[in-house]
């Protein structure tokens, strides 16, 4: 008896701490946070914007830290610019959202948006910005960035077209990063595969890649060629710088797909060569990465972001190289980190100055921004100021900054990128056929462009 | 559970009490009016409320938006693109162009799947089911294998989503491999460890602890013990001088890799329902068999698996749900490649709902996920110890 009357008691007890959390919610809810700025300014406070970034987490490194000289990795310098921004006298505090990881970014971007309250200031990939401004979802900055001593003429042709969609203006670019061969010279020296200056000699064609990666093995018993053949898309990368020097594109004027020609058979035979002749196909993005810096491959396909961690660590000599021309002209797959303005969080006059306060204050540290991560600058005045004449490696490939090759400013690209990274995997995988790989590519490629016409 | 449970010990109780002590009531208790209220309704609907409210709002709602949005051209973040599609969500799912129809399309799984027609029929004469519900299932196997499965696209054609079926087929593998693998994995697990003795305490908790941890740090630890240079798969592999795999990039072992890395991760779940029910079995059965002259097969034959089969069948039902829904720790390791060989359906619905912002799509598979989990939890709960609760 008692226990069927504890049993009622307990039960109407949840239902009423029930009831009273639903009532309690409505009365306790504090005024919107958003509202706070106009007061804020009121009383003399910092205005705060809210800023959304990969590059990781390094708060802990970074704390009270505001001399970006000190820092060694890309989070360090991003993190540190943000302290001195906030350490400075003007006004506007900026605070990080979390989430912190590259590849899940644009998922919990999306979500603030669906949400209705996205940061005032975001990072975004050039290849990300048309399915953004697409949508009307940033705010166009023609006629902002003047006012914010941003100067886009400054910024060179990759960078400018990186940030624009449709004729306007939708990002302030950061920097230019991309493919770059990471070079063991020692092997290359072992091997006599140097010139008179001691500098390793890069091929000018197919059949010297394939010669050199021949000698390379007979003479030093090393790997010639390294990549992430299967985490990441960095075999389409290559794709795509190999297409571009032939003169190819993967999208035509229209948006459709086009992958599934002479230029992309023939980069996707290099691949393949390369992937069993030269390579290790088994390897990913660590493996590939661990074998080059313990001095068991020449050559290591990767990106502009790893230059100072692997020259700090590769206990042989190390050169950061562009990628070869072994076709009629430069070409290599490159992007852009650049910084967005939201629509919605942004139309308010006061926090919309202050955002763009943050982004010029960044666009003035390009070159630290360069100088610390091995991303290319993307500013003329930068790249010819001498800034960059000091750190590391710069000077050997400071001129991708005009001929990187970025991925086209179509709507839906992500998607199309992952299929034609599949499709090109499976050949050096799976032994897919390529003319099927490729054929398979540019259907998947023009399904996710929307471009597939029942 | 334990609410319904504690709901009917208490009427139970009170129906002994009312018959003692009013012989007249005890009539009226025993058939309640289900209209009337009760102040024992009160406390339950306490209990319930709470647990109904979440789920209406976490679940329910969700299920029923994802079918009106099915039914959208739904863009995840651009309001002015939303536009009614009728059924071109299931079209794009379920079709393609040049479709056809043959006898030999996918013939080895659609004769597997017409030969459960045997066992039906042999149930069918022996009566131990319903044959009712022999007959529904008997229809449903014969319009999926052998009409459904048959139609594809021709020659020159093609899916409008090629990767929705590979994933799916890819989801129905991980299904197929892991469900038994994980539920005998635990129930000999949990047959081995059901004697009290300290050790066995201590291999329970072993055996339990890695279900505690969440998939991020599930799959860190697998990546490193599948990688052919550092981890321990590499190193037990080169005791016996094979060349190191990396199984994670080969399109033949990623997905047994990944429901290796799947079993240790779970099977201490179903370890501890398979306990629990263990412990639920009469030792006295055990004991009469003992005097019958048993010997541990029979014993476990025709005392342990009779006495499980309830057990057995929740283990079942929910780890085929489980399956079905396998998504994190294929994002994770190995991103559904290599060359698709891992992508599952949930990838797919997550990177066409989140990467293309294509939310009326992504929801259209999703209420297809939905349909098979629950046709296939049905089908279960019909066919997997039925006899005894008919009895």
């Amino acid at each position: 008896m008692r226990d069927r009357r504890l049993f009622r008691i307990t039960g109407l007890l949840l239902a009423l701490a029930l009831v009273a959390a639903a009532c309690g919610g409505d009365d306790d809810t504090p005024a919107p946070a958003d509202d706070d700025g106009s007061d804020a300014v009121a009383d003399g406070e910092d205005i705060e914007i809210t800023l959304a970034r990969f590059f990781g987490d390094c708060d802990e490194t970074t704390e009270g830290v505001t001399d970006v000289s000190e820092a060694t990795t890309e989070c360090e310098v991003i993190q540190i610019l943000t302290n001195a921004f906030n350490e400075e006298d003007n006004g506007v505090t900026v605070e990080r959202l979390g989430g912190a990881v590259w590849d899940q970014y644009y998922t919990q971007l999306s979500t603030t948006f669906a949400g209705g309250n996205p940061p005032h200031v975001a990072v975004m990939h050039s290849h990300r910005l048309p399915d953004f401004a697409g949508r009307s979802l940033l705010r166009p900055l023609d006629d902002d960035l003047a006012g914010a001593d941003i100067d886009f003429a400054d910024f060179t042709e990759p960078a400018q077209q990186g940030a624009m969609f449709e004729g306007d203006i939708f990002a302030v670019p950061f920097d230019i990063h991309g493919s770059l061969w990471h070079v063991n010279v020692d092997l290359f020296e072992q091997a006599g595969l140097v010139d008179d200056a001691g500098d390793p000699i890069m091929p000018t064609s197919v059949d010297e890649l394939l010669e050199q990666a021949e000698t390379i093995e007979a003479e030093t018993g090393a790997l010639y060629f390294s990549q992430d053949w299967f985490e990441f898309a960095v075999g389409a990368r290559l794709f795509l710088g190999l297409v571009a020097q032939q003169g190819g594109d993967i999208v035509d004027a229209d948006g459709n797909a086009t992958v599934n020609t002479p230029e992309g058979q023939e980069a996707l035979r290099v691949l393949n060569e390369l992937a069993t002749t030269a390579s290790d196909p088994s390897q990913g993005y660590t493996d590939s990465e661990s074998a080059f810096v313990a001095g068991d491959v020449a050559v290591l396909h990767n990106g502009t972001w790893v230059v100072d961690q692997y020259n700090r660590q590769a206990d042989f000599n190390y050169a950061a190289l562009q990628v070869p021309i072994l076709y009629d002209q430069s070409g290599f797959w490159g992007d852009a980190h650049m910084w967005v303005l939201p629509d919605a969080s942004n139309e308010d006059a006061v926090e919309r100055d202050a955002s763009l306060a943050f982004v010029a204050f960044l666009y003035e540290n390009i070159g630290s921004w360069a100088a610390g991560t091995g991303h290319l600058a993307n500013r003329t005045s930068v790249l010819t100021g001498g800034e960059l004449d000091d750190a590391p490696q710069r000077a050997n490939y400071a001129d991708a900054a005009d001929t990187a090759v970025f991925v086209p400013a179509v709507e839906g690209w992500a998607g199309a990128w992952d299929s034609l990274a599949d499709e090109l995997q499976a050949t050096w995988i799976s032994d897919k056929d390529p003319q099927s790989a490729l054929a398979d590519a540019e259907e998947r490629m023009n399904e996710n462009l929307g471009t597939v016409t029942d | 559970m334990s609410v319904v449970r504690d709901g009917e010990g208490d009427q139970a109780t009170m129906h002994v009490q009312s018959g003692v002590a009013a012989p007249k009531k005890a009539k009226a208790a025993r058939t309640p009016d289900p209209t009337r209220f009760s102040p024992t309704d009160l406390g339950a609907w306490g209990f319930l409320l709470p647990f109904l409210a979440a789920y209406a709002l976490f679940m329910l709602y969700p299920v029923g938006q994802a079918l009106v949005m099915g039914f959208f051209d739904w863009d995840f973040l651009d309001i002015t693109r939303r536009q009614w599609a009728g059924w071109d969500n299931y079209r794009r799912m379920f079709w393609g162009t040049e479709m056809t129809w043959s006898v030999d399309h996918l013939v080895v799984l659609r004769v597997i799947g017409l030969a459960l027609l045997i066992p039906l029929a042999r149930s069918w004469r022996k009566g131990s089911l319903p044959r009712a519900s022999i007959a529904t299932l008997a229809i449903m196997l014969v319009a999926i294998f052998g009409v459904i499965l048959g139609i594809h696209p021709g020659e020159g054609g093609r899916w409008f989503d090629s990767q929705f079926w590979l994933s799916f087929g890819n989801t129905l593998l991980f299904v197929a491999m892991s469900t038994p693998a994980i539920v005998g994995t635990g129930l000999a697990l949990a047959l081995a460890l059901n004697r009290p003795s300290r050790l066995t305490g201590l291999l329970r908790a072993m055996f339990f602890a890695p279900y505690v941890l969440s998939v991020a740090v599930m799959t860190l630890i697998w990546a490193f013990m599948l990688n052919p240079s550092l981890g321990l798969v590499g190193l037990v592999g080169d005791w016996f001088g094979a060349t190191p795999i990396n199984l994670l990039n080969s399109s033949t072992w990623a997905m047994s890799a990944i429901v290796l890395a799947t079993l240790w991760w779970t099977v201490g779940f179903n370890l501890v329902l398979f306990l629990a029910g263990l412990q639920d079995i009469d030792v006295q059965q055990y004991e009469a068999a003992s005097l019958d002259g048993a010997n541990a097969w029979q014993k476990f034959r025709h005392v342990t698996v009779p006495g499980l089969r309830r057990t057995i069948r929740l283990v079942v039902v929910l780890q085929v749900i489980y399956s079905f829904q396998i998504f994190g720790q294929v994002f994770i390791m190995t991103r559904g490649g290599p060359d698709g060989a891992t992508r599952v359906l949930i990838q797919h619905i997550f990177e066409r709902g989140f990467r293309d912002f294509e939310l009326g799509y992504a929801s259209a598979m999703s209420v297809f996920l939905f349909i098979v989990i629950i046709l296939v939890s049905v089908v279960q709960f019909m066919f997997l110890g039925g006899e005894e609760d008919e009895a």
